[in-house]
């Protein structure tokens, strides 16, 4: 079991005056050697195995501006994201158990941004993937939402 | 009024510290994407510095650019300043408070059993503070408790896990090209935002001569290393180079895009 960490950062003045996520995510994981790819995008793809923890992290353009991460809806087979606290603050992240190997399992994220806050989704799906999708084995094979194996 | 340019700088602070170099490991972005900053969330950003002048040539803002470092294996820079020190001092007060009515147990009772696992069971759930080198190359104690990333106090029979916080990357200094030829003016500033404890690096741009010019950021990286069973914030120093891109046009009227005089008036 590890644990890794994606990291979710949004332009909060961008996303705000476009009224979209659309070119104003970008994801990051600290799993880029185990086979992660497409960091620094909206379709992050961070490799996982059973077991692994796996923590949503928010990082805001603006500190000065409200932007917490709303959900994360995830095929439940996989895993089930639940929204925490950081103990003493008002900061969000989620946090899940990976509950089975998989070959890819897209998820959508939603913000909660400005004030008052309003809802914004991301339109393009980042993914957690397993050892089926490496990099250098197919490239750009399985790029739509796959099913359990 | 001046226009202000933010830099974020994500770096995987554990994967650089092992490969012992930033590149690959580091990711850049700016708030200005649409106004033609390019390679967005990657080690190749290049910042749009768009100035203005007035009709004579001279200068007509001062354009202000801000880093703020983050790690990636780190608690969200959003938390507040003094978090770490807080959770530190939180969790030795829950400590001390049940070892004092233990102790006091203890003296009316200097047998009871389960007054002294209780004690045990409070030093045990203490946290750790990591040694650092100081200035002068000698191990001292850090100020602040191990969290892990979910801000809670790190037990020391929790040290091997795998969530620990790592301390985030901060920018020692930014100098090169850009600073060289003084298109950048820079300095570390403080500010009540959380990042970096409120500390952050920011410059005021020329944009007399447009161009593309580039700037060195060094950037100090932590990892915790075991030395004896013994926590340490280990740093390496390490440089990245990353570019803006000056340009410059004449001031115009915001609202109708033509010269700078008097506001239409309704």
């Amino acid at each position: 079991m590890r644990t890794i960490t994606i990291t979710v950062a949004v332009d909060v003045a961008g996303a705000l005056a476009a009224a979209t996520l659309t070119d104003n995510l970008y994801l990051f994981d600290d799993n880029r050697a185990n086979g992660s790819i497409n960091q620094g995008t909206s379709v992050l793809k961070t490799r996982v195995k059973e077991g692994d923890r796996l923590l949503w992290l928010p990082l805001p353009f603006e500190p000065e501006v409200f932007a917490s991460i709303h959900a994360i809806e995830l095929d439940a087979r996989y895993c089930e994201p639940q929204r925490r606290t950081y103990p003493g603050s008002h900061v969000v992240y989620w946090e899940g158990v990976v509950k089975q190997d998989l070959e890819i399992a897209p998820y959508r994220v939603t913000f909660a941004l400005g004030d008052p806050p309003g809802l914004l989704s991301s339109a393009e799906n980042p993914s957690l993937i397993g050892d089926g999708d490496r990099p250098g084995g197919a490239p750009g094979r399985r790029e739509t939402a796959g099913k359990a194996r | 009024m001046a226009q202000q340019i933010t830099v974020y700088v994500l770096i995987d602070s554990v994967a650089a510290f092992e490969a012992n170099r930033l590149e690959g490991n580091i990711y850049l972005m700016d708030n200005l994407r649409t106004e033609g900053s390019k390679n967005q969330g990657t080690g190749q950003l290049v910042t749009a510095i768009n100035g203005t002048a007035w009709s004579n040539g001279t200068q007509a803002n001062e354009p202000l650019l801000n880093w703020l470092v983050a790690g990636l294996s780190s608690l969200p820079v959003t938390l507040p300043r003094n978090y770490q020190l807080d959770r530190s001092r939180e969790s030795e007060r829950v400590a001390l408070d049940a070892m004092r009515l233990d102790a006091r147990a203890l003296k009316s009772d200097p047998g009871a059993e389960n007054v002294r696992d209780g004690l045990i069971r409070a030093a045990a759930a203490l946290g750790v503070h990591p040694r650092f080198e100081n200035e002068h190359g000698e191990l001292e104690r850090h100020a602040l408790q191990l969290l892990d990333l979910r801000g809670e106090v790190v037990p020391e029979a929790d040290l091997e896990a795998d969530d620990i916080h790592q301390l985030p990357p901060i920018i020692t200094d930014i100098t090169g090209e850009a600073v060289d030829e003084g298109i950048l003016y820079p300095a570390q500033y403080g500010t009540p935002v959380p990042i970096n404890a409120g500390w952050y690096w920011s410059a005021t741009a020329s944009t007399q001569r447009p161009g593309v010019y580039s700037y060195t950021m060094h950037i100090k990286v932590y990892k915790l290393i075991f030395a004896g069973g013994q926590p340490i914030w280990q740093d390496k120093d390490m440089t990245y180079d990353s570019q803006i891109q000056v340009r410059s046009r004449q001031m115009v009227n915001g609202f109708t895009g033509g010269g700078t005089g008097l506001l239409p008036i309704c």
